[in-house]
């Protein structure tokens, strides 16, 4: 079943995969140092991607409005469990996973976030400084999604938002995923798929792939 | 998915992206050739990992109800002894370990 399509070739060999992974980096980079997004959803329109003003307010400016979903809604979060953000970002839903997930009782909950741009990753530890999460470890490591740097059967959910689609090898991320979740854990994840049209020239350009 | 391992697999399509998927390169029509979907898949369990869940469901209610105990205990440790018999009262001595 393929499950995650987007507007994104799929590249061809190594070189055209470590081009697109290039052209993403360098796309999201910009993002983060606010330099705009060709896919980000004005803020006004945010709140029908899922997230309520209310989680709005509470992730602040770590919500750069480039998702497409919001996996922390439907993911069914528990106090205590362990949840992974692939493709993280500035930290939106590791911040509203890491509130659903934490502990009492003594019991930690853990939102641990990967991304592959050093410049999301800076935001989003900048974030999770300024805020005052008890009862619960947040974490953000660089890496790929392709190669996760997370031990095998480690966590109780993975998350993602409209990042997989970004991935020239879909299937790699997906089974890095499944490595790293425990036996009897889920997946939930927000991103976009193809209705089934060919996409026109004008979405398979640069510019479209890394968006 | 399911070739990966992932059992329960279900993706469920959000008609309603369409309203802010037209944002995204304003004039390329990419609502109409993608739309977001929620993907939920389970990673399946091992007999081993049910034991072992039952076990720590079984351990953490257990955890649970001696902490609700020991609270209720202590709002009562300054009362008299004879009303609670036993509650609290300490044990008797333990004998000294022998060092090997």
């Amino acid at each position: 079943m393929s499950v995650v399509v987007g507007a994104h070739a799929a590249a061809d060999d190594d070189d055209d995969d470590a081009t697109q992974r290039e052209i993403v980096r360098r796309a999201y980079a910009s993002t983060a140092m606010n330099a705009g997004s060709c896919c980000a959803t004005p803020a006004l329109a945010r709140v029908k991607i899922g997230y309520t003003p209310e989680e709005q307010r509470f992730v602040g400016s770590s919500d750069l409005g480039v998702g497409c979903g919001a996996p922390t809604s439907f993911a069914n979060l528990k106090p205590g469990e362990s949840v992974l953000d692939l493709g993280c970002g500035a930290g939106v839903d590791v911040f509203l996973a890491a509130r659903k997930v934490r502990g009492t009782n003594g019991r930690r909950g853990r939102a641990l976030g990967v991304d592959m741009t050093s410049a999301m990753l800076e935001r989003a530890r900048a974030r999770a400084r300024e805020m005052t999460l008890d009862g619960v470890d947040v974490e953000f490591r660089l890496g790929e999604l392709e190669s996760l740097p997370v031990e095998s059967s480690s966590v109780d959910v993975v998350v993602s938002n409209c990042v997989i689609n970004l991935c020239s090898d879909k299937r790699a991320a997906l089974r890095e995923a499944f490595r790293a979740l425990r036996p009897g854990g889920r997946l939930c994840v927000a991103d976009v798929v193809s209705r089934g049209k060919e996409l026109p020239p004008a979405l398979k350009t640069n510019e479209a792939l890394a968006c | 998915m399911e070739d990966i391992g992932f059992v329960r697999v279900a993706i469920k399509l959000k008609d309603e992206s369409r309203e802010y998927i037209q944002h995204w390169m304003p004039g390329s029509g990419a609502e109409d050739y993608v739309v977001a979907a929620e993907v939920i898949a389970k990673k399946p369990s091992t007999l081993t990992c049910t034991v072992y869940n039952a076990f720590k469901f079984i351990g953490d209610l257990a955890y649970d109800a001696w902490r609700a105990q020991a609270r209720h205990h202590a709002l009562h440790t300054d009362a008299p002894r004879d009303e609670e018999p036993g509650v609290c009262a300490p044990g008797p001595a333990r004998a000294p370990v022998s060092q090997c």
